[in-house]
């Protein structure tokens, strides 16, 4: 089963602002390709304004994209998301849930937590009012509230209770696929940890695939099987975990590992910090995305952008780098 | 490389968090929080106080009045306010009584004046009969508040008008249309402000355009001018109460813009908000949104809003019917008894004829106040 692809992402391309053609505007997303295998985690990993939170929500349909298809399977059989009505989307919104990063602003402060849990049963009409309350209240049981929860408002919550409250909402409807935008990022550390343990145990038995946006590598490491690292809305680089973290092919995997902070050994670690910013989506594009900020940027950089490919020293890994056989990432380079 | 990667402590389990907190603050629901909020702003609290007796006696005006509106005594003509006594020469007494009073034509300046009558004594009686009134058009009674037993004497506490009529008991009975006049037209106001501004802000393109240019050229008219030629406009023999629901539904067709301009910019902005992404992804329909999400978290702004409007409607109201362009006798509404005063030399003469217009003041005052309270609330968490 585990090896099944549950979703497969080809050619996502997604422009705010885009004219009729479909051109001009920002380009949010250019060209992602990836797919997503049953009961696994995929991070997609970036900065602010590479287009993370944007391909998590093309997925869930609350951004329509301009090019691509989204495949979803499922028992139900093989759908494109891309080309379904509002209306043939509702039994598949079931399948796929989504967790949003703020948990004040996700659930809406006027109603009970009971009614906020039950309301994806709600709007599918599934079950009789007493067979919706029991299992609100499993659900909110199984993710660690008290049944006594229903009654709360969320302002009566604290900030991990609340994002406890927003995944038992997201899998009241048993969906195969929870799409998890930046989850933990507004938490506590202390409770960050105990969120993603839940979401970890809550894969296990409930046969979850997580995609998994987020910023912090920290926290990627911690629940991934695989990362993408995406610059511009352009994917960089494509591998497993522990690959990425052991030996990143693309230059801007290696400077967002240098920018991670460390607590090895207690010894301070003279970082590698990447220098300008991330260039503006609008602009009109030449060559690689990363090369104003590469420091192996050649002229070919400049004059030709570089297709996601597999990586010369292990296949399982895709970058998108001219440069990625060349170079040699997998030291830090800049240790004291 | 798992062990280099930091902040990712693994180990803490779900029930290391604190349980649900137990203090009681934590407890209020946002109604109560808002009830407190509402209870802490005073001067709201007793706004809303005198509405509430306002409105009562506008619903129990026959009880509240006297006497009825058209009952008066041309001998009683522009007779000022009937002081209340309690002692006079003869002694003085637990109830309280008036002196009857008889007009006299001044030997020095010709006027017309009203001399008490001091040798008798008519007493004030709680509960009293006199004339009959329907409450609420259902159910007849004549039992009124206070009065005198005799015909040949009577009260009035803000005097009389041209006819020798009571002027209180016709303020309160005016109260009927002009407080009402506010709520009414408000409600049409917010049915139409409401739907019109959530669906052009939630849907946006053209309707969006199309419906704020259409408000943009409402809005440019001036106020006053437009309601003269749109009330000129209702047929002069209609009924009286005809032209009562004409009136609102004037001030309401002009009035609902404000409130759908609001509406918009709330809906705009809640439209983006997480938790309405949430229950989109979860396949909820517009009108399940519209429902659940959007309508519950604007209500309260729209209260205000509507709140603050109502004020606005029964000043439009008065100004028509001041100028004889509103309600017309035999009804009665506080523009309409304004209009009695309309003559410097009545209220040089008469100056009780101004009765009407404090009125209108408290009751705008107090409609005021009680939007701004109700402006604190709606945001308890501030």
């Amino acid at each position: 089963m585990r090896d099944e692809q549950i979703l497969d992402v080809t050619d996502l391309t997604l422009r705010f602002g885009a004219d009729k053609s479909g051109q001009g505007g920002l380009l949010a997303v250019n060209n992602v390709s990836f797919g997503l295998n049953r009961q696994e985690t995929l991070s997609i990993v970036g900065e602010s304004g590479s287009g993370k939170t944007t391909i998590g929500r093309c997925i869930a349909r609350l951004y329509e994209p301009n090019a691509g298809q989204i495949t979803f399977r499922s028992e139900g059989g093989e759908v494109d998301l891309t080309h379904m009505s509002k209306a043939e989307l509702r039994p598949i919104r079931q399948q796929i849930q989504m967790l949003f990063q703020d948990p004040n602003a996700s659930l809406n402060s006027r109603m009970r937590i009971g009614d906020l849990v039950a309301e994806p049963l709600n709007i599918h009409r599934i079950g009789t009012p007493a067979e919706r309350r029991d299992r609100v209240v499993s659900l909110l049981e199984r993710v660690g509230l008290g049944a006594d929860t229903v009654n709360r408002y969320p302002h009566q919550l604290s900030g991990g209770q609340r994002q406890r409250v927003g995944i038992a909402r997201a899998l009241t409807v048993s969906p195969r696929l929870l799409i998890c935008d930046e989850p933990v990022s507004a938490l506590d550390v202390s409770v960050q940890a105990q969120v993603l343990n839940l979401l970890r145990d809550l894969q296990d038995e409930m046969g979850l695939s997580y995609i998994f946006v987020s910023h912090d590598l920290g926290v990627v490491d911690y629940i991934s099987d695989r990362v993408m690292v995406l610059y511009l809305g352009t994917i960089m680089e494509l591998a497993t975990r522990d690959d990425l973290f052991a030996a990143p092919a693309h230059p801007y995997t290696r400077a967002l590992l240098d920018a991670m902070p460390s607590r090895r050994d207690g010894r301070h670690r003279k970082r590698k910090v990447l220098t300008g910013e991330i260039a503006g989506p609008t602009l009109k594009r030449q060559g690689c995305v990363f090369a104003g900020r590469c420091p192996h940027a050649t002229d070919l950089c400049q004059r030709e952008a570089p297709v996601l490919r597999p990586w010369a020293r292990n296949p399982a890994t895709s970058v998108a780098c001219h440069h990625a056989d060349a170079l040699d990432l997998s030291t830090e380079e800049t240790t004291i | 490389m798992t062990d280099t990667v930091s902040n990712t402590p693994a180990t803490a389990a779900p029930a290391a968090e604190a349980p649900l907190a137990e203090h009681n603050y934590q407890l209020l629901s946002v109604r109560q929080l808002m009830w407190r909020k509402f209870l802490a702003n005073r001067l709201a609290v007793l706004s809303a106080l005198v509405l509430i007796l306002l409105y009562l006696a506008t619903i129990f005006a026959g009880f509240v009045a006297p006497y009825g509106p058209q009952n008066g005594k041309s001998r009683l003509s522009y007779a000022p306010p009937t002081p209340i006594q309690f002692c006079d020469d003869a002694g003085c007494s637990l109830r309280p009584f008036v002196h009857p009073v008889k007009a006299e034509r001044s030997p020095v300046t010709f006027l017309l004046e009203f001399v008490a009558d001091e040798e008798v004594r008519e007493y004030i009686y709680f509960f009293e009969r006199g004339d009959s009134y329907k409450v609420l058009g259902l159910v007849t009674s004549d039992l009124h508040l206070f009065g005198l037993r005799s015909d040949d004497a009577r009260i009035a506490l803000l005097g009389h008008d041209q006819r020798g009529r009571d002027l209180f008991s016709r303020i309160v009975y005016g109260g009927q249309v002009s407080l009402t006049v506010g709520l009414i037209g408000v409600l049409i106001m917010v049915m139409l402000g409401a739907v019109i501004g959530a669906l052009s802000g939630y849907y946006g393109g053209w309707f969006d355009n199309f419906v704020q240019r259409f408000i943009e050229t409402l809005r440019v008219f001036p106020e006053i001018p437009l309601w003269m030629a749109l009330s000129a406009a209702i047929p002069p023999l209609w009924p009286p109460e005809w032209v009562y629901a004409g009136i609102v539904v004037v001030l309401a067709f002009l009035g609902w813009t404000g409130l759908a301009r609001e509406v918009r910019g709330l809906t705009l902005s809640l439209k983006k908000r997480d938790f309405v992404m949430a229950a989109e992804a979860s396949g909820a329909s517009t009108g399940w949104i519209m429902r659940k999400h959007l309508i519950p978290n604007m209500l309260s702004h729209i209260i205000v809003t509507a709140t603050l409007a109502v004020p606005v409607t029964i000043l439009g109201e008065s100004a028509l019917s001041f100028l004889g362009i509103g309600v017309r006798p035999p009804m009665i509404s506080w523009g309409l008894l304004l209009s009695d005063a309309f003559k410097v030399q009545v209220i040089a003469l008469y100056p009780w004829m101004l009765f009407p217009a404090a009125f209108i003041f408290i009751t705008v005052l107090a409609f005021n106040f009680l939007g701004d309270g109700l402006r604190d609330m709606v945001d308890p968490f501030s």
